[in-house]
């Protein structure tokens, strides 16, 4: 095995990652010391340098991520942007072993808006939002650049009804044409601790050529049971949603959270009612690369309890095709299951063991990993951990088991409030390569 | 139903649930031994109708909150207990130094900013922080004040609500409880809700970025090489809706109009003379021919002689009397050749 810094042309990367480091670190500091706590933008800048390298390649890219809060001082607006740089240092060929996503495009440098907008205070809007923006709240989740305005609860059931138009942003596509996202929500809290929601989605989708169109309705009726107190909440909810007045899933929750005896349980239950097939991005789970997602059940169980000297973390997770004649490649039936057991205080040293194991017909995969832990003077943490993955695929009957073994160290330094470096050395083994991966990250909180 | 039977059926399941029931019911049991502390406030507030200070005299004139003395209780008790045995008696519930047990059952954390005598002159209403108090049968964890109840009161009379009004030590970057173990996991739950309580209201800590800096751009630690290489479509294959927590569709088409997935190199897959696309990509409803074929010179030119109509059968000449270029994947041939 050559050593991880092979080459003249891999140093010279490294020395161009590090002079970009090393200047904002300085740039930073040098802000911190005129930083005040009025200041109305707050957030977090953070540079990282990547460094892989198999036997014969190597692979260098520096990543910048702003990840900004706006505040107007009299409370008019706010608001947020985040937004990613990548600067591929040497270029990479699509016969690369380090071939990815962020290569796909022309250029060397390249960016990405994740968010970027500005929330307007109004009095009788709990929310006036304007610019790239996420819905998490509705049944699918969604990006999309335009216009969300939500009205402020009324009333003993603090009613709330709210709209959002614009259009839809996929990041890999290279076109928006043809992708309009339209949407209203009603709410309110038919009792204590009880929540009621309706969500309408109409999506609008062209990609390569197809046009997509589809209206998703969603409830949601959420209670929780017993008085809850900070000290304990127990609470169920249903999920359903109907696509072109057809139902199209259901999902089923119930949590149970004790955290002053260390306890939580958390129960789902999910079907899929309809085919998934030929619909609008945010709607559809792959099906131009995966095929149809045919019905099926899944249900999951997972508990926690924390005996203060040790914490346990179980869980299983089982997936059942409703027509086993729909079996096959892109749609099984799977079960899995996971354990985590961590030992906070041992040796000085917190100790973590996890595995985790999926069983599906023909293509199992189980990962087994350990971590120490432990916490420095002066702002260090180090860690120290490995793990085992083992797929097992039957690829077209063309049976085939890899495995891959990781191992790294990991250091991290918070030097102030403000400053914060990251270390990382990763090596990965397979049956086929051999990976490093040396990580350089800064972050200036400010 | 069938899913549960085969759930039941499960014997590594089932296995798992009685350990996680067993497990935790046996700690609990033991974990209890010693700490039943059965003050009933609904036996003295509902049914003996005590005022809140008769017990806790203070709490009107101390910044203490009053808790009552063993001399308190015995006005009434040494009566009552006269011929209970010492376990049941009232001074059951004082330690050695005749302090109350219960008292760490609703003690604020050391770092809590709070003024109860304040409150008391302020609000005037035991009940409006204490909701619920009088009904309970037992003191544990249940009677402490919650957080909401605070936060409540403090915006409905517009008082302070940042962290550094009540909290020493909690800053916006302090991990609640619930926040340990599977928090990651289940936290999406919590987060979906639209007018939460102000304990479950990520938003008292949280911007939307940090929903987005996960979820759109950090990579997983599992996205180590060779998950980028091969073990992706295993995952993706066994459980697709992992992969949609951050990806779109077009992630796939993205790589894979440059890149042949691994499992396509083989001399089977790919060739005008082996396995086409078609065979398994059928129907092209999204990702179209340009996925694999973006400059494939066979395509560039017109697909057949214009006298071709789309209502000829072409298989009536192609395959039998003239060769077909590619494997007859059984599918329309004007859907690639119009």
């Amino acid at each position: 095995m050559r050593p991880w810094w092979p080459s003249e042309h891999a140093a010279s990367c490294g020395a161009r990652a590090g002079v970009v480091l090393c200047a904002l670190g300085a740039l930073s500091s040098l802000a911190e010391a005129q930083a005040t706590p009025s200041d109305p933008a707050s957030g977090r800048l953070v540079t990282r340098y990547r460094a892989r390298f198999t036997d014969d390649e190597s692979d260098h890219d520096v990543y910048q991520t702003l990840d900004v809060l706006l505040a107007d001082p009299e409370g008019h607006w706010s608001g947020a942007l985040l937004a990613r740089a990548t600067w591929d240092l040497d270029g990479t060929d699509p016969d690369s072993d380090f071939y990815s996503l962020a290569d796909t495009y022309e250029h060397r440098l390249e960016g990405q808006l994740y968010h970027a907008y500005v929330d307007l205070a109004q009095p009788e809007l709990a929310l006036l939002r304007l610019g790239r923006q996420t819905l998490y709240e509705t049944p699918v989740t969604l990006v999309f650049d335009g216009l969300r305005a939500d009205l402020a609860p009324r009333g003993s059931t603090r009613a709330q009804a709210g709209v959002f138009a614009g259009i839809g942003e996929h990041p890999y596509e290279s076109s928006s044409d043809g992708d309009a996202v339209l949407g209203a929500f009603a709410a309110l809290r038919p009792w204590d601790g009880a929540e009621l929601r309706l969500d309408w989605m109409h999506l609008e989708d062209e990609r390569l050529g197809t046009e997509h169109e589809d209206d998703l309705l969603g409830l949601v009726l959420g209670t929780e049971l017993g008085e809850r107190t900070s000290a304990r909440r127990s609470q169920l909810e249903t999920r359903f949603t109907s696509l072109e007045g057809d139902a199209r899933d259901l999902r089923l929750t119930a949590d149970h959270l004790d955290p002053a005896h260390g306890f939580s349980l958390q129960a789902s239950y999910y079907e899929l009612l309809r085919t998934q097939q030929d619909l609008a991005a945010p709607l559809d789970p792959f099906t131009d690369t995966l095929f149809e997602l045919f019905p099926y059940a899944q249900a999951t169980l997972s508990a926690t309890k924390d005996w203060r000297s040790f914490a346990l973390l179980a869980g299983t997770d089982v997936r059942r095709v409703e027509d086993e004649d729909d079996v096959g490649e892109y749609n099984r039936d799977f079960e899995r299951y996971w354990l985590t057991g961590s030992v906070p205080e041992v040796l000085s040293l917190a100790l973590t063991l996890t595995g985790e194991v999926w069983r599906s017909d023909g293509s199992d995969y189980e990962t087994w990993g350990a971590t120490l832990a432990r916490a420095l003077d002066g702002g260090f943490d180090l860690a120290l951990g490995s793990y085992f993955a083992l797929y097992e695929y039957d690829l077209l009957n063309a049976e085939e088991r890899d495995r891959v073994r990781t191992t790294y160290l990991d250091l991290r330094w918070k030097r102030s409030r403000a400053h914060a470096w990251r270390l990382r050395y990763e090596y990965e083994h397979d049956e086929i390569d051999d990976f490093q991966e040396v990580r350089l990250e800064y972050e200036w909180s400010f | 139903m069938e899913l549960l039977k085969r759930l039941a059926s499960s014997p590594l399941a089932c296995a798992l649930a009685l350990a996680a029931c067993a497990g935790c019911m046996l700690v609990d049991a033991l974990g209890s031994r010693g700490h039943a502390l059965v003050f009933s406030h609904r036996l003295h507030c509902l049914e003996e109708e005590l005022a809140c200070v008769s017990c806790h005299e203070s709490a009107e004139v101390q910044e203490a909150p009053g808790m009552p003395a063993p001399d308190s209780c015995a006005v009434c008790h040494d009566e009552l207990d006269a011929e209970k045995p010492p376990e049941l008696a009232v001074a059951a519930l004082f330690d050695a130094s005749g302090a109350y047990r219960a008292r760490a059952a609703s003690r604020l954390e050391d770092e809590v900013i709070f003024a109860h005598l304040a409150h008391v002159t302020g609000v005037q209403d035991c009940a409006a922080c204490h909701r619920g108090i009088e009904k309970s049968r037992a003191v544990g964890p249940e009677v402490a004040v919650d957080m909401e109840a605070c936060v409540r009161c403090h915006a409905e009379r517009a008082l302070p609500g940042e962290c550094a009004t009540c909290h020493a030590e909690i800053t916006p970057t302090w991990e609640p409880p619930s926040h340990a173990s599977d928090w990651k996991r289940v936290h999406g739950r919590a987060a979906r809700r639209t007018d939460p309580p102000p304990v479950d209201d990520c938003t008292l800590c949280h911007a939307q970025a940090s929903c987005d800096s996960c979820h759109r751009v950090e990579e997983p630690e599992s996205h180590d090489a060779f998950f980028r290489l091969r073990g992706h479509a295993l995952l993706a294959r066994v459980d697709r809706d992992n992969c949609a927590a951050c990806h779109e569709p077009q992630t796939c088409d993205r790589c894979h109009a440059d890149v042949l997935p691994l499992s396509h190199r083989s001399a089977a897959f790919g060739g005008t003379r082996s396995m086409h696309c078609l065979t398994c990509h059928f129907p092209l409803e999204g990702e179209g021919c340009v996925t694999c074929h973006k400059s494939t010179p066979s395509h560039a030119g017109p697909p057949k002689p214009d006298w071709h109509t789309p209502a000829m059968d072409c298989r009536s000449c192609h395959g039998s009397s003239l060769p077909l270029s590619h494997v007859d994947n059984l599918s329309n041939c004007n859907l690639c050749h119009p």
